[in-house]
């Protein structure tokens, strides 16, 4: 065996490597988005009122995460998946922000036309009689508005631990914010969504 | 939704709704969900190749926003009531690929405003 064989067998052998921990990453990657994407969709759906908008904002974030974090270890890409979604919600609220005022400039204002529709965004109510039906979905609409209406930092916090289940640690990281903030916004949160949805209830 | 008593009911309460809600996504949803996800893994599949331009492009981007700041503040009979949208990282988020639809929807309501002028005067 000569030295050249030997050289080609071993980059053919490193190229191997290469493709399987390729393959794996994308094996492991699709595995995660299968079990978070659900769960996002609604939340960033929930911050921006809009399935379609969610959507777009969802599959940026699953791309940015593979394409910037996939060699990141796998139990770091829950955190770093919301705090990238995240900064996409906040984006889009600000792009929303400066779009209204451009709107109010030119004299007409968005908000018509970027009313929540409850009827299009219905969701499925296969499996339910139409009383259990009523009282889930108003019961659901009435916390997504509540939640809405939460300030920015509050309704991240109280989703990210409440919907999505992470830690204090994770959500800390996902917010880019101290663990005490975290603990702050959430409890905050939890305060004023209770008082308002007792208030709905009576 | 059940009266929850305590802080660790209501969590619970709020969370049982949020999942009920999660498993009754329509397969429309379900569908767009998947094709996001295979579009993200054809991305780690395929990383982009980083252009030697689009290092230029954050300041190409503000040249563009500062040019189309100073082409709307020459504009005459600016109504000094309605805050305009005066700052360069206001047009920078303008200039986003998700606003470029945006930007033929500003040409028509200035159309409009035009009509609506002229409509005033006659």
């Amino acid at each position: 065996m000569n030295t050249s064989t030997i050289v080609f067998e071993v980059s053919w052998a490193g190229e191997q490597d290469t493709r399987t921990s390729a393959l794996q990453t994308e094996r492991q990657l699709n595995r995660f988005f299968v079990e978070v994407e659900r769960r996002a969709l609604r939340i960033a759906e929930i911050s921006v009122r809009d399935r379609d908008e969610a959507l777009d904002l969802v599959q940026d974030a699953m791309i940015k995460l593979a394409q910037k974090y996939a060699d990141r270890p796998e139990n770091e890409w829950t955190p770093l998946f919301y705090r990238i979604l995240q900064n996409g919600v906040r984006d889009w609220h600000r792009r929303q922000a400066v779009r209204n005022r451009v709107m109010v400039w030119f004299g007409r204002s968005s908000k018509d036309e970027d009313e929540y529709d409850v009827i299009a965004q219905a969701e499925d109510t296969a499996g339910r009689t139409p009383d259990e039906e009523l009282q889930n979905s108003e019961a659901m609409q009435g916390l997504e508005l509540a939640v809405g209406q939460l300030p920015a930092r509050q309704r991240e916090a109280f989703m990210l631990r409440t919907f999505e289940g992470l830690d204090v640690e994770a959500t800390a990281v996902a917010m880019g914010c101290s663990q005490g903030s975290v603990k702050t916004h959430y409890s905050r949160a939890i305060h004023t969504l209770r008082e308002r949805l007792g208030e709905h209830r009576q | 939704m059940k009266t929850p008593g305590t802080e660790t009911e209501f969590v619970d309460t709020a969370k049982e709704m949020f999942d009920d809600s999660v498993e009754q996504l329509d397969a429309a949803t379900l569908s767009k969900l998947n094709q996001a996800r295979q579009r993200a893994l054809s991305h780690a599949r395929h990383p982009a190749p980083r252009y030697a331009w689009s290092r230029m492009a954050p300041a190409a981007g503000i040249a563009a926003a500062a040019a189309i700041a100073i082409f709307v503040m020459q504009q005459p009979g600016l109504d000094n009531a309605v805050v305009a949208p005066s700052t360069a990282s206001d047009f920078e988020l303008l200039l986003d690929e998700h606003e470029l639809d945006m930007f033929e929807e500003l040409e028509f309501f200035a159309l409009m405003g035009e009509l609506e002028e002229r409509n005033d005067v006659g």
